[in-house]
């Protein structure tokens, strides 16, 4: 519970208040023993004061409470000081300073307030703002019991965050679009279609493949460019003859290195080896035998045994020559056979170059303007140092048929067979390139004939434009990967907006069904409250109840008054307003949850009530809010305690309400014990310790003049019997009474009053208005007075 | 009037879990626009910045 509001400093018209100061808690009980008393707040708390006491300035430091707000006005004659307001909560102290507002928000939304502003938001006399526009959108007068307008801000607030949020999306995925828009445009061979996905992207964009694609471009478009050529010059290509393969001049099976070497190697002493292999058994006797026939000592042939005649033997040596001779013949033969074929053989290497068909290069570079052929026709590369070893070659065998029985040797051999199979493979090469080039000429004209090669070239525009936009993916990657994923996340995003509505949806069939119940209740409850407090309340009661979830008209919740038939909205007075809103307000009590959390403050709930309804709305009022935390009741009307004490409720009636009291004018807050006296007795005592007081400061000023101010109400009312709201109202009546002895004193009690309120103890001692010697001197004549 | 605070009553009705989280973000809406969106966007439940970094996620 709030226990104190142990201080407010230059709030409205506080300037000074401090609890402890002005609120004794020493005094004496009935027997005048010494009592000490912790004043603080109870259960019930009535705080009396006239019109412009404070009262209204106390309800705004709870708002400020409540809405943990710093909307707390300062003293108009010190706008340049700091404001302060301490409050005891509990066991917490909760301080609000200048800077910092509030120091701890325990107290927001405990309170709920039954006030003027709570009267004038909820049953309008047909002025506000609100009941014009409804007047204007129904045709018709009608008091609001109910706008659910926290529930309609609700709403708004979260249609406002919904399409805040859609247009930033839209905003978002629009300025995604222009930028990859931007990408497309200075390029006129790719379009955005062009581009298929993320994943198409991620698929083409290995920057290790740019290369790649662009020699493959670079060849398509040559072909590209050759087809064009064809289309144009098709009738050349149809006179394209074929190229003609190398007719090679050289046999290379019987390349036999041996062989060649045996050529070389052939001489005399090879022929008769052959002989003497064959009679290798009889060498020493046919070398004796030849010996003894040269040497013509013989008589008798040495191999035959005959008889040698004179000139036989030369006859003997021929026929044995002519057997060397017949074979050594053949050799020579053979091998002078062989080295004019191995002479040929070099001859037709040495001019191979002349067997490649002289047209064919031509021809061929004359297809490659139309035709893609992926080989080159072979040059012959032959170097010099080749020829000159094929002519050396040359010479050497020419030497061995010269001297045929010679012994030569060629060290090139080795070199020649090389030489040899480059050539033939060169010849083999170049044979089935023109094989391979022929074919290619064969197809391409038949192709060319049957129309085939259109359909090559819009594969080759289709190849080519993938190959440019592969490209341009590698080029722009992180560009259209960003625009991709951009498509993603504002998919995601719209799952979101998607969720925001299906909250948005849940809200309002909430507020409609909280709408449908409250409608329910609380036209009821309140019927029945108007009831209770003014029975003869005549007009009508229609509810009605719109509430149009899908337009901006506001919600229409409310009462249409009419007596006989007829609007009397305008006609309602402030008691009948006030009658309606607080009905109302005890039918919001009925339905408040943790009502032992909240705390209740009526301003002025009866003022403008007959005698009546004041007594019996005050016991309603304590009967409604005995749930609650606690409740503060500000009035004007100096009757509601004693309304208040007679309550009929035994529970309430011991819950032991405090009587505080708010001093006109003096911007205090006094307890009031049942026994004022005592505390006026205390206020006398301190009086005459006043000598005692040393500074005299600003605050010792408004403090005892608050306390003067007390113990002169408190005198003349309690001790002259008056209970009236105005103490000039009850000096007025002492004046024309038979009290001699107050008689005497009033214009000395009028001239100490007036000082409390004109010298500037009422609030604030002004500047120059007074000093702390003024007041000891008023304080002074008061305890002369001896009331 | 004690009013309810409704999107916590959604919340409490609602099995989707992501309704849930969005409202535990919405809160009770009293913060900006702005802030409401950076929040949500710190909270990964919408993005307007595209994750383009290829070299390191997706090569």
């Amino acid at each position: 519970m709030i226990k104190k509001i142990s201080r407010i400093k230059n709030i409205g018209s506080f300037w000074l208040f401090d609890w402890d100061k002005i609120n004794p808690d020493n005094c004496r009980d009935r027997r005048g023993n010494p009592k000490r008393i912790q004043h603080e707040f109870k259960k019930y708390n009535i705080l009396f004061g006239e019109n412009g006491s404070g009262k209204t300035m106390l309800v705004s430091i709870f708002k400020s409470l409540n809405n943990n707000s710093k909307a707390l006005n300062k003293h108009w004659d010190k706008e340049n000081e700091d404001r302060e307001v301490q409050i005891e909560f509990n066991a917490s102290t909760i301080a609000f300073k200048e800077n910092s507002g509030w120091d701890q928000p325990i107290l927001r939304n405990r309170f709920i307030f039954f006030d003027r502003d709570f009267i004038n938001d909820y049953v309008h006399s047909g002025v506000a703002g609100r009941v014009t526009k409804h007047e204007q959108n129904t045709g018709k007068m009608i008091v609001y019991l109910g706008d659910f307008y926290d529930y309609q801000e609700q709403l708004k607030r979260f249609t406002l965050f919904r399409d805040y949020f859609s247009k930033a999306n839209a905003a978002f995925k629009k300025s995604e679009e222009q930028k990859y828009d931007l990408l497309f445009s200075n390029i006129i061979e790719i379009s955005k279609g062009d581009i298929e996905d993320e994943q198409s992207i991620l698929e083409t964009v290995n920057v290790e493949n740019r290369e790649e694609y662009e020699e493959s471009l670079e060849n398509k478009e040559e072909q590209l460019r050759k087809l064009e050529n064809a289309f144009k010059g098709q009738k050349k290509i149809e006179n394209l003859s074929s190229l003609e393969p190398i007719k090679s001049p050289i046999i290379y099976n019987w390349f036999n290195l041996s062989l060649v070497k045996s050529l070389f190697g052939f001489t005399i002493r090879d022929a008769a080896t052959g002989i003497v292999e064959k009679i290798q058994n009889k060498k020493d006797f046919i070398q004796k035998g030849t010996k003894l026939v040269e040497d013509q000592l013989l008589d008798n042939c040495p191999f035959c045994e005959q008889k040698i005649r004179n000139g036989d033997y030369l006859e003997i040596i021929e026929q044995y020559q002519k057997i060397f001779d017949k074979e050594f013949k053949n050799k020579q033969q053979r091998t002078e056979k062989g080295l004019e074929e191995y002479k040929t053989f070099l001859t037709n290497i040495s001019n191979v170059s002349l067997s490649i068909p002289g047209d064919n290069q031509r021809k061929f570079t004359e297809m490659n303007r139309y035709l893609t052929i992926e080989k080159e026709l072979p040059v012959l590369a032959f170097n010099q140092e080749e020829q000159n070893i094929i002519r050396e070659e040359i010479d050497i065998v020419q030497d061995k048929e010269k001297r045929i029985l010679s012994y030569l040797e060629s060290e090139n051999i080795e070199r020649i067979k090389q030489i040899a199979e480059k050539l033939l493979k060169f010849i083999d090469n170049y044979n089935c390139v023109v094989q391979e080039t022929n074919k290619i000429l064969g197809q391409y004209k038949r192709d060319l004939r049957k129309g085939k090669k259109q359909e090559e070239k819009e594969k080759l525009l289709q190849e080519i434009k993938q190959l440019k936009v592969n490209l341009f993916v590698i080029d722009r990657q992180k560009e259209l990967l960003r625009y991709f994923r951009s498509v993603k996340c504002y998919e995601k995003n719209q799952g979101f907006s998607s969720n925001l509505d299906e909250i948005f949806d849940a809200l309002r069939k909430d507020i409609n069904c909280q709408f449908k119940e409250f409608t329910k209740l609380y036209f009821e409850e309140t019927r029945r409250y108007i009831e209770e407090i003014s029975p003869v309340l005549r007009f009508e009661m229609k509810s009605k109840a719109q509430y149009h979830l899908r337009t901006t008209t506001p919600v229409v919740c409310g009462f249409e008054l009419q007596y006989k038939g007829k609007d009397r909205l305008t006609e309602l007075s402030e008691g009948e307003r006030q009658v309606i809103a607080l009905a109302f307000f005890f039918a919001l009590l009925d339905k408040e949850k943790n009502k032992s959390e909240k705390i209740v403050i009526f301003d002025d709930p009866i003022t403008s009530f007959d005698a009546g309804k004041r007594r019996s709305t005050a016991e309603l009022i304590q009967n409604k809010t005995y749930s609650f935390l606690q409740t503060f009741i500000f009035t004007c009307d100096p009757l509601f305690k004693r309304y208040c004490t007679k309550v009929k409720n035994s529970q309430v009636r011991n819950a032991k309400n405090q009587y505080y009291i708010l001093r006109s004018g003096s911007s205090s807050v006094h307890y009031v014990s049942k026994n004022r006296a005592t505390i006026c007795a205390s206020f006398k005592t301190d009086f005459r310790n006043v000598r005692n007081v040393p500074a005299g400061t600003d605050e010792d000023i408004v403090v005892y003049g608050q306390k003067l101010r007390f113990c002169i109400e408190t005198d003349v009312k309690e001790k002259l019997g008056y209970d009236e709201d105005s103490l000039n109202s009850v000096l007025n009546k002492v004046q024309k009474t038979d009290f001699d002895r107050f008689r005497s004193v009033i214009d000395k009690i009028r001239d100490i009053y007036s000082y409390c309120n004109t010298g500037g103890l009422a609030h604030y001692p002004r500047d120059g208005a007074t000093s702390w010697g003024e007041l000891t001197y008023y304080i002074k004549r008061y305890l002369v007075l001896n009331l | 009037m004690d009013k309810e605070n409704l999107l916590q009553k959604v919340k409490e009705e609602s099995e989707d879990q992501e309704i849930k989280d969005i409202i535990d973000v919405l809160g009770d809406m009293s913060l900006l626009n702005e802030d409401l969106l950076k929040s949500f966007e710190e909270k990964k439940f919408i993005s307007f910045e595209p994750a383009v970094d290829y070299d390191q996620e997706d090569k």
